[in-house]
């Protein structure tokens, strides 16, 4: 149990049966009043921030929130499905969780997994992967304009803009946070 | 310490400003003990205990006495210590300015802070107070509104009954708000939230008590004292008993004060912090840059 004196920037607490996550924490106190605690807290589920006031005798429940490493294994067409690598658990993840990140998902690839009561709820992907062009049509001769790009479909279906010098089977690097090409790892 | 830094250059300047206001004022200078065997009792602050009896949140407890004892206009800079008071604007050990006026009241202490306040920002040759991006006027008139015309502005209320309540829409709502024209008196509290002040002549539900705010920072804190010895006694029993119903560690009972204060005079006094003051003067947002360590 925490007290309300010991919540602090980064401490997860269980509330109305959700983990939060506490993003700002500040002492105050009234001349002769009583110390107030107010938090802005994130709702590690829905991603909401909410702005409570608290009493120094209230108390809070820790959220049993862990992280571990998983490993991609496959989409079982409901789920995607992940596995501890040293205990071979394996974890359902719902698609919706996964919507903006799945076109970068290959097999065996390693994330950072956030569980709460033993469900997955965040998946981290790794900051860079690297994967193979399936299809690009060739650059257009003569457009030698700096800067520019054409569109290509990656192995996983990830479509990003890529420079026109990037071929077919050309395994690229490319950065999860914004989708955008980095560089050409090797060629066909 | 290198004897260039600016921050400390002018909490020392606005120290040395302070004890000349009010020496040029008449005021003696005292020095009180720190450690207590017997605190008063309050019942949102907590004394530190130590081996050999607590430390001080306040002066008061000897300052009062003082008063009892014949001393007319006194003032100390102590430090003072609260237990669990930690964040941007509180520390649990700090610096505490407390003045007393015997045979006054809190309108001629309000007056007391305003040339205080001035006659600091004459010496740090200013006539504003920075606070963020705000510039606050020392110079004109300054503010003063009652605790109920100030919820009904900012909470659209009068002030709550609800102690939680009142305390957390006035850190919310209130105290934010308060001081950014010109440093600002909330006065008049409900009689409940102050145990030591005398009562307001016209409604004896609410004390003559005043909080100072400039840009929103709590500053000072002033009443006409409680003279009613009686009334007193009864007051401190009831925090006691505040105290024990919040959990809070247990005092041994005021006698020695309370002796002391059969004597007391009708009198005023104030409780301003030298650290937050510091903080106003240097613009800093939290209190440890005008700490030394």
């Amino acid at each position: 149990m925490y007290e309300a004196s010991d919540l602090k920037k980064g401490i997860k607490i269980e509330l109305e049966g959700e983990p939060y996550i506490i993003t700002d924490f500040e002492f105050s106190k009234p001349g002769k009043g009583q110390a107030i605690y107010r938090v802005r807290m994130k709702n590690l589920l829905t991603g909401y921030s909410i702005d409570k006031s608290y009493r120094s005798n209230d108390k809070f429940q820790p959220a049993n929130v862990s992280n571990l490493k998983l490993q991609y294994s496959y989409f079982d067409g409901t789920n995607y499905v992940f596995m501890d690598p040293e205990t071979f658990e394996s974890y359902n993840v719902n698609a919706e969780l996964m919507e903006d990140k799945k076109d970068y998902l290959m097999e065996n690839m390693e994330v950072d997994g956030t569980l709460y009561n033993e469900m997955v709820i965040d998946v981290t992907l790794p900051s860079f992967v690297e994967m193979k062009v399936s299809r690009s049509d060739p650059g257009v001769k003569g457009d030698t304009a700096t800067n520019a790009t054409k569109p290509a479909t990656m192995e996983t279906g990830l479509e990003i803009k890529v420079p026109l010098f990037v071929n077919e089977g050309d395994v690229i690097r490319i950065d999860t946070r914004t989708g955008e090409y980095l560089a050409r790892v090797s060629t066909k | 310490m290198r004897n260039s830094h600016p921050t400390l250059a002018r909490r020392s300047e606005i120290i040395r400003a302070a004890r000349a206001f009010f020496h040029l004022e008449g005021f003696l200078e005292v020095e009180t003990p720190i450690i207590t065997p017997e605190p008063l009792p309050e019942a949102n602050i907590e004394a530190i205990k130590t081996e050999a009896g607590f430390l001080i949140t306040s002066p008061e407890v000897y300052m009062k006495p003082l008063l009892a004892q014949g001393a007319q206009k006194i003032f100390q800079i102590t430090k003072c210590f609260r237990k669990n008071e930690h964040g941007s604007r509180h520390r649990e050990e700090f610096t505490m300015l407390e003045w007393y006026r015997a045979h006054s009241d809190y309108t001629q202490l309000k007056e007391d802070t305003i040339k205080l306040i001035r006659f600091i920002a004459e010496v740090l040759n200013t006539q504003t107070i920075e606070r963020g991006d705000k510039e606050i006027d020392l110079f004109s008139n300054w503010e003063d509104v009652t605790i109920d015309a100030a919820y009904q502005k900012f909470a659209g209320h009068p002030a709550p009954e609800d102690d939680f309540q009142f305390d957390e829409e006035m850190t919310r709502l209130i105290e934010p708000n308060l001081g950014w024209q010109t440093p600002t008196f909330l006065s008049d509290y409900p009689k409940k939230y102050c145990p030591m002040s005398a009562p307001c002549p016209n409604d004896p539900n609410f004390c003559q008590r005043f909080e100072l705010y400039i840009g929103g920072l709590e500053l000072a804190n002033g009443c006409t004292e409680l003279a009613d010895w009686e009334k007193q006694r009864q007051n401190i029993e009831l925090e006691q008993q505040r105290r024990a119903q919040n959990n809070m560690q247990p005092y041994p009972f005021p006698n020695t004060f309370l002796e002391a204060m059969k004597t007391f005079p009708p009198s005023a006094g104030t409780a301003l912090g030298i650290d937050r003051l510091a903080m106003l003067f240097t613009n800093s947002p939290d209190i440890q840059s005008v700490l030394t360590f």
